[in-house]
């Protein structure tokens, strides 16, 4: 991209390029596919029937932990082998599937599940190009779109986005070498490529433009629900897995990605991408504080108000959540239950030390992007903003202790884990139960502490609360959509594939941008 | 202590439908004719040998022992130093020591974006003839800032490794070609888990065995050791149920012996719409209590051998795949 001279173009190639989010990309492990969403016979051999669930009511919880540890154990051995190795998965890239063209095979659109991406992949090839020029030439009579290959950059989301945004930036400049290439042998013009990007792959767009040189080849970076400083919902995630749908046609996927702690954290404990999606250093609630995770103390009634009044009893970070929070090994607030972390067989020493190398690549990753320019420097952002849509943005652990309402607070021996003690999680019944079942239970007779964590109540897109979308980005470079989208459907959303065109026209008709 | 949900009316049917979709039933052995082996190559792995399908790729095989991960390089000339720096994550080397002929070298771990702070790797090297076999496992460097912790090498200073060759039938384990004796096994007793896994796709004369086939035509075969599960409060009140939670999937179990020991072999039936996929799952389980080595050996220990199949092979008509996945389980035996 250059800042001189505005001379605005005739003949123009573009290439774009789509970025998934984090479990979007097809992945391998030595000559298996291991990760497809797009098959449903594969997800549900790996991991609805890797899911430790057992029918009945809690009474019949058959050698529940036997159940769930072996499925962990699966899944571990499945998605990150016996100890993490940045390359143990790769995308798969570049193989023929059903339904794509040769073309479209050769764009790499097959390392990208395409029941989440192929409608915007197809739209963008088929019908962008045409609207894009009708609207351009409103401000360049000239221009003419003559080529726009769409491209997809699958990537193994379980590595560091350091690492993905590395891979990414490879295909970045391989894929605008060729256009430049065709650009130069037909009179045309070149400025570099568009990134579209969903959730994490907005991280991989930064890590491959300012960590690993590919800025020059980037003319623009389109970041649709980027968790830019991470979202809360997945520390919850660490201690009761994924979030209940309700019955519905969303109960499988629910029951694919890990209904509870043991299985999220026996996989997310030992990847470093997933980590980085923790709320890192900068996370701000949406109401902008600082402090998003509050152990409360229990509720009152009007004697304990009295007697005790309503405070919570801690709220963190003060400054760094990755050493006062999710390092925190002996606190039941902790990130990762090290028992899980293992599930196949506790290794010699402590298994807490395989997560604390995973989470200090986060905090690195996070502050070395910051430190670099945080975003590419024409970067877009469009988040929901639906106060309908029920998002974390911050975290309230509560807890049911007996004399509670009268005034009991919460007291340092409450969040303590003991040395070799396990809280015993409970999770709700897959059909009967609700996310709100979920607890650690303090014991029988009513004599520990239970500990939930509250239902959230933010606005967002149920995974990525708004105030991501209110940092460090000027307003007209950022929108935010009311009525929403879900995080997950965001990107098929026909609201955030017209505001995705949009920017690209916005872009192509800067004559600025252009050498 | 915590409040629970009332039961629902779109509950019970949600469950009904669940409970409905998933039919059971039991097969007799005589139903399923194994495929003729004849033709199909035996691996030997870890403790045990099988017969892999000659149209599938030569099968990735993995090792595992405890925490440390096994790999064999082939024709590796140059010095164990030089092949351990040459590793894309390690960084200063911090100790160095030769134990019973194999190189341990214990280093800072490069992480790439940062050398962490909390691990050490600690790499084995091993030379036999051009191949070197590696190790890798992982140090607390908080527990041990000097990489002290001799845990670490215990599996080395218990072991030798050699081509496979009549020696293979003392006490000991193959893995890619090699014969590791070792008395890692009894010293450990129960606590010496392992894990050795093979899987391979079937190669397709289109050469595209990556894409569509890899999904749908492949085998994953895991030797597991480790320590009997002793029970604790994990309540055995009803049998267990896998896979009663995904609507559509039908189920036919039968159970078989394999190499003396008990088997169950499960045929998994996916319907959806016109669409049907089928499956094969196995498991083996070895009785407790004798561990891994005394396949050649006598020797004590609560441990519990078991091997989990999972077979896949779209391309063949569903009775020819399940008699293949029927050959390659009862094919599975341990090393005599």
């Amino acid at each position: 991209m250059a800042g001189g001279t505005a001379v605005c173009p005739a003949d123009v190639i573009v290439p774009v390029i789509l970025l998934p989010g984090i479990m979007g990309s097809r992945l391998k492990s030595g000559n298996q596919i291991v990760w497809d969403p797009d098959s449903k016979g594969l997800m549900i051999r790996h991991y609805a029937l890797n899911a430790g669930s057992v029918p009945g009511p809690d009474l019949f919880r058959t050698r529940e932990r036997s159940n769930v540890r072996a499925a962990a154990a699966k899944r571990k051995a499945l998605l990150v082998g016996n100890r993490f190795d940045k390359n143990f998965l790769k995308p798969v890239e570049f193989a023929p599937v059903a339904g794509l063209t040769a073309a479209q095979v050769s764009r790499n659109w097959s390392s990208v599940s395409l029941s989440s991406y192929g409608p915007i992949l197809r739209d963008m090839e088929s019908s962008f190009p045409a609207r894009l020029t009708h609207e351009v030439r409103k401000h360049n009579p000239q221009f003419n779109l003559v080529r726009m290959p769409v491209y997809a950059c699958g990537y193994n989301w379980s590595a560091s986005n350091y690492d993905s945004g590395k891979a990414a930036a490879a295909h970045i400049k391989t894929w605008v070498a060729e256009a430049r290439k065709w650009a130069a042998a037909n009179d045309a013009q070149c400025p570099g490529a568009i990134l579209v990007t969903h959730s994490m792959g907005g991280f991989v767009a930064r890590s491959a433009a300012l960590m690993h040189g590919a800025a020059g080849d980037i003319l623009a970076v389109i970041s649709t629900v980027m968790p830019t400083d991470g979202a809360p919902a997945a520390y919850k995630r660490f201690h009761f897995g994924f979030e209940n749908p309700g019955i519905g046609a969303e109960l499988g996927s629910y029951v694919v990605l890990g209904r509870q702690g043991s299985l999220v954290t026996a996989l997310l404990g030992h990847m470093p991408g997933a980590q980085e999606l923790l709320p890192n250093k900068r996370y701000r609630a949406n109401d902008s504080s600082r402090q998003w995770l509050h152990i409360l103390n229990p509720a009152r009634n009007l004697v304990g108000n009295a007697i005790s009044g309503g405070a919570g009893y801690l709220h963190l970070p003060k400054a760094n959540p990755y050493t006062e929070i999710y390092r925190k090994k002996d606190k039941m607030y902790r990130a990762a239950n090290p028992d899980w972390l293992f599930p196949e067989a506790l290794p010699k020493g402590d298994p807490f030390d395989e997560f604390l190398r995973h989470n200090q690549v986060a905090e690195a990753w996070h502050d070395r992007i910051y430190s670099a320019g945080d975003f590419h420097e024409l970067t877009y952002m469009c988040h929901s903003a639906d106060p309908g849509m029920k998002t974390y943005d911050f975290i309230s652990w509560r807890p049911d202790m007996t004399g509670g309402s009268l005034g009991r607070s919460v007291k340092e021996s409450n969040i303590t884990i003991k040395e070799g003690a396990t809280p015993n999680y409970r999770r709700e019944h897959v059909v009967w139960g609700n996310e709100g079942d979920k607890h650690i239970d303090g014991g029988y007779l009513g004599l520990g502490t239970d500990w939930t964590i509250a239902a959230p109540v933010g606005s967002g897109d149920r995974t990525v609360p708004i105030s991501a979308s209110t940092l460090r980005i000027s307003g007209k470079r950022r929108a935010v959509h009311h009525p929403g989208y879900e995080h997950e459907a965001a990107i098929r959303a026909r609201v955030v594939i017209d505001w995705v065109r949009g920017r690209m026209a916005e872009v192509l008709g800067s004559c600025e941008l252009y050498q | 202590m915590h409040q629970r949900a009332a039961f629902s009316p779109m509950a019970i049917l949600g469950l009904l439908v669940v409970l409905l979709s998933t039919l059971a039933a039991c097969k007799t052995e005589e139903q399923i004719v194994p495929a003729d082996l004849s033709a199909w190559p035996t691996v030997h792995l870890g403790f045990h040998q099988f017969r892999t399908p000659p149209d599938f790729t030569a099968p990735d095989i993995t090792a595992t022992i405890g925490s440390t991960a096994i790999t064999v390089l082939r024709n590796q000339a140059g010095r164990a130093q030089d092949i351990v720096l040459a590793q894309e994550d390690v960084g200063e080397i911090i100790r160095h020591m030769t134990v019973n002929d194999w190189e341990v070298f214990v280093t800072s771990e490069d992480m790439g974006l940062i050398v962490s702070s909390y691990t050490y790797l600690v790499l084995g090297l091993y030379r036999v003839g051009n191949d070197v076999v590696m190790t890798r496992d992982s140090m607390s460097r908080t527990d041990f800032p000097k990489g002290d912790d001799a845990e670490k090498w215990l599996f080395h200073s218990l072991t030798r490794v050699a081509p496979v060759g009549p020696n293979a039938r003392a006490m000991g384990f193959v893995f890619d070609g090699l014969f590791f004796e070792t008395a890692y096994f009894d010293q450990a007793g129960p606590d010496a888990e392992a894990m050795f896994s093979a899987s391979a796709v079937r190669a397709e004369e289109t050469g595209q065995a990556e894409a569509d086939a890899a999904a749908s035509n492949n085998y994953q075969l895991y030797f597991i050791i480790g320590p009997a599960d002793q029970g604790g409060d994990d309540r055995p009140l009803v049998k267990p149920n896998d896979i009663a939670d995904v609507p559509g999937v039908k189920v036919e179990n039968s159970t078989l012996k394999v190499d003396g020991a008990d088997a169950g072999f499960s045929r998994v039936t996916l319907r959806e719409g016109d669409d049907v996929q089928t499956w094969f799952d196995a498991t083996v389980f070895w009785p407790v209590g004798s561990s891994p080595g005394a396949t050649l050996t006598s020797s004590p220990g609560a441990t519990l051998t078991s091997a989990h199949l999972k077979f896949v092979n779209a391309a063949e008509p569903e009775a020819d795949a399940e008699g293949r996945a029927l050959g390659l389980l009862t094919s599975i035996s341990r090393r005599r």
